[in-house]
């Protein structure tokens, strides 16, 4: 199949569709908080500007910082103090979450991949990957948070924008054929993957994110300056998709690359179980303050 | 076996233990690096806080100098107004004023401010009050309204602005006073008026003065007919005849008539002024003796300085003045009373006060005071008026004081009157002292009738003045050639001038004046004895002719004795 030039075109196609739709209005505020995870100069003002022009993100936050568990001594009605009292990372997180969250929630529920799973699976490897900066690497792992949530965000875009090919597509991943990689190239000339780091690009994310994104299915083909975050990605992918917080039931999972990367990234197998124990409390903590509603 | 089992799963154990270590520790280590770094942040906040806080600080203070040098500079401007300005709120508490306003107020600025502006200033307050009440409620300003106020100098007249005072909603909350004294302005204000007044009370009785003149002329003309033609006839009478009597009545009423005109013409100020160097004590001496004498019940007081400077005047004019001045005194008397005269030297800075503004130099203060009935006001304003009189009109002329006046006012003098109702009036004259040595008093000449032979032109254009006087020169014994005007009498005399011995000029004639008459028969013969007459008295005109060498003059009306005497000196 010739599917350079068509792939590029269809591609580019649908970025345009993209950022001509609603999914576009959480470009602002996603790109935004990136920036300033990236920034060392940001400041809390940054982030407050951010959060303020968003009327549900506003009232999520302020939620937060007078909810029970952080219990500030006077109620607080200001984005910047609620920020200052919950704080800076947590905001940064909880900001990104919740605009993702919706963005996985306006579509209708997947065939065979209801939202939640798509949500939850999202949470669950961004968190999971984020703790493994933070426990193997010793690294912050914001930029791996943000990816996490971000990585399958072609599917919902898939969905809404080239149904008919998707629907196709669920089929022959639900009759177990191949791979949904495989699938997709065949009958679009480009996967989920490659689809997301477009549009990532077209937001002007960092190319980090975005190289680790586009590869999160083919982790040994990137570069090297980018291999670690990659690989990190696609092992709490398949992680999570083995112990069930996958994307769909019936999912393949690449044993030999998942192998290999974890010898490269030198995590020992019982290392991500111990994590994913620390990740799921916090998971639940997110479920109990109502994230996923 | 389970040695093997055991080590393994202790290895699994510890393995574990290791990955948890691991693990605990770097996020230990992280968190704690997050901490110092949030801890640095902060501190960076802090001091960053505290560097602004300086700044604002800094800014503040400027400001403050900033705002305090403003303060000084308004208050430097409000100071170095003229006007008085002031700022109330709406209870009347004075929140701020200028040097001026507290000047006013007699005490020092923190003594009034706080105070009410009723309670130092309490009177006009219901007017004011109102003022206020309008700016107040209407938010805008009042201007202009003139007020008193009373300052530490007494009361003053100012014209005030009141401007509402708006805070920063636009309510109106106080009152702001712009105020300037304009009491020294309506002091200038009145007295233009009053020399205005004055102006056009001068400028009435000149125009009044021209009419009486020409009045007078007329009069004298005809009085001369009535007086020539009785004169004649008395001669002709048998002093037994009734006739006699009625003709010297006749002659008696002419007398009052040129009497009357001849005041009228010393209103007019055009009278025979002969000046010399008199002394006024005397004159009042003689006045008051011969007007003692007729009017007994009158006490005349005299306190006259003695070695009093001379005045310059005509004596005639001034006695006939001073008797005007007892006549009035008397009538208002009536019945008896008292009159002091007094005499005084005094000078230019001595007569304050007048409503006229004297020149520099010394003068003779006359006082005639009587005991009488004295006038209110309204007559004093009118009582110089030319027929103005309080006397009824069969009694008054009302030309008695005016002619007074004239003469005064013609020998450069000044008077004035004080008078209230009840309780007497006087009269004060002010004539300039003479440097000069005081004249002699001559005797009063009584002119005698000199009959005397000659041929006289006689140079008239009133028809009935010809006829009278030819009959008069004729009964005197001179012949007489008529001329009815000037181009007439001119060649009369080329064709007589061998006989002619003198001619009697009329000085105002109609084509050709009495002075080119005077001038053509001058040369004709230069010698020529002329006498002028006129109606008028002798003014400048008659006074130029006669410099150029007139060898007399005679005023109409005249009697036949004053004629024959003119006649007799000149030939």
């Amino acid at each position: 199949m010739d599917t350079e030039k068509p792939n590029k075109s269809s591609l580019d196609d649908i970025v345009e569709l993209v950022n001509d739709s609603e999914i576009s209005s959480i470009k602002n505020i996603v790109s935004g908080i990136i920036k300033i995870i990236n920034d060392p100069k940001s400041t809390v003002k940054d982030l407050n500007e951010i959060i303020q022009i968003d009327p549900p993100l506003s009232s999520r936050v302020l939620r937060l910082a007078n909810s029970a568990y952080y219990c500030p001594p006077k109620k607080i009605s200001e984005i910047i103090r609620a920020i200052i009292w919950v704080g800076y990372d947590a905001i940064k997180e909880l900001a990104l979450s919740q605009k993702v969250c919706k963005l996985l929630n306006i579509n209708e529920s997947l065939q065979g991949c209801s939202r939640s799973s798509l949500w939850k699976h999202s949470i669950s490897v961004a968190m999971l990957s984020k703790m493994i900066y933070r426990r193997e690497y010793g690294e912050r792992g914001d930029n791996m948070y943000a990816a996490g949530l971000l990585h399958d965000i072609g599917l919902i875009i898939l969905e809404q924008f080239r149904q008919d090919e998707f629907k196709a597509i669920l089929e022959k991943l639900n009759a177990g054929e191949k791979d949904i990689i495989s699938i997709e190239s065949e009958l679009l000339g480009f996967d989920h993957a490659e689809l997301a780091k477009a549009v990532m690009e077209s937001w002007n994310i960092p190319k980090e994110l975005c190289m680790a994104i586009g590869n999160h299915h083919n982790p040994l083909d990137v570069d090297k300056r980018y291999s670690r975050m990659t690989k990190t990605l696609f092992v709490a992918d398949c992680y999570c998709q083995e112990i069930g917080r996958g994307l769909c039931d019936c999912a393949v999972i690449d044993r030999v690359s998942y192998e290999n990367c974890l010898n490269t990234l030198k995590i020992h197998k019982n290392a991500l179980n111990l994590i994913m124990e620390d990740a799921e409390k916090e998971i639940l903590k997110m479920e109990q303050e109502g994230f996923f509603s | 076996m389970d040695k093997r089992e055991n080590k393994n799963s202790y290895r699994e154990k510890i393995s574990l233990l290791e990955l948890k270590i691991k693990h605990l520790k770097n996020d230990l280590l992280l968190t704690k690096k997050e901490n110092e770094s949030a801890i640095a942040n902060y501190f960076e906040i802090y001091s960053d806080v505290e560097k602004k806080v300086a700044e604002r600080t800094k800014d503040v203070n400027r400001l403050k100098k900033k705002l305090e040098q403003k303060a000084k500079e308004l208050e430097l401007m409000l100071d170095a107004s003229p006007g008085i300005i002031f700022f109330k709120d709406h209870e009347q508490i004075i929140l701020r004023g200028n040097k001026k306003f507290f000047k006013i107020t007699g005490l020092p600025a923190h003594e009034v401010i706080g105070k009410r502006y009723t309670n130092l200033f309490p009177e006009g307050r219901d007017e004011y009050l109102k003022a206020d009440m309008e700016v107040m409620k209407k938010g805008k300003p009042v201007l202009n309204r003139k007020e008193s106020i009373r300052t530490s100098d007494g009361v003053r007249s100012i014209s005030i602005d009141r401007i509402p005072y708006k805070d920063i909603d636009g309510h109106t909350s106080g009152v702001i006073g712009f105020a300037l004294d304009i009491t020294d302005m309506e002091r200038a204000e009145e007295e233009k008026k009053r020399l205005e007044t004055q102006l056009q009370y001068a400028q009435k009785m000149e125009s009044i003065g021209t009419l009486a003149g020409g009045i007078a002329h007329n009069f004298n003309n005809l009085l001369m007919g009535i007086l020539g033609n009785s004169s004649l006839m008395l001669m002709d009478t048998d002093p037994e005849s009734p006739n006699y009597h009625y003709l010297k009545t006749i002659e008696q009423l002419v007398k009052s008539g040129s009497d009357l005109t001849r005041q009228l013409l010393n209103y007019a100020r055009e009278s025979d002024f002969q000046i010399k160097v008199w002394d006024l004590n005397s004159l009042v001496r003689e006045i008051s003796s011969t007007f003692g004498v007729a009017r007994k019940e009158i006490v005349i007081h005299l306190d006259l300085e003695a070695g009093l400077a001379g005045v310059k005047v005509d004596r005639d004019l001034i006695e006939q003045s001073l008797l005007n001045l007892y006549i009035n005194a008397a009538d208002a008397i009536g019945e008896s009373g008292e009159l002091y005269i007094k005499t005084v030297r005094i000078t230019h800075k001595d007569i304050k006060k007048k409503p006229f503004n004297p020149k520099p130099g010394s003068y003779v203060l006359l006082t005639i005071r009587d005991t009488g009935s004295g006038m209110d006001e309204k007559t004093k304003e009118r009582i110089f008026d030319p027929f103005f009189t309080t006397k009824g009109l069969a009694k008054g002329t009302g030309l008695g004081l005016a002619s007074v006046y004239g003469t005064i006012k013609a020998h450069l003098g000044y008077i004035d009157v004080s008078s209230e109702k009840g309780k007497g009036t006087t009269f004060y004259i002010y004539l300039p002292a003479a440097s000069e040595e005081i004249a002699e008093i001559p005797k009063p000449q009584q002119p005698e009738l000199i009959k005397g032979k000659g041929v006289i032109l006689l140079i008239d254009d009133e028809e009935i003045v010809i006829e009278t006087g030819e009959q008069i020169l004729k009964k005197l014994g001179y012949t007489v050639i008529k001329a009815g005007n000037g181009s007439r009498a001119l060649e009369l005399y080329k064709e007589n001038s061998d006989k002619i011995d003198m001619v009697l000029l009329d000085m105002i004639m109609p084509e050709m004046s009495g002075g080119e008459v005077f001038n053509r028969l001058r040369e004709i013969n230069p010698g020529v004895k002329v006498i002028l007459s006129s109606g008028y008295s002798l003014d400048g005109y008659a006074r130029e002719i006669m410099d150029r060498g007139c060898n007399g003059f005679i005023q109409k009306p005249f009697s036949i004795a004053e004629l024959s005497q003119k006649i007799m000196n000149t030939l």
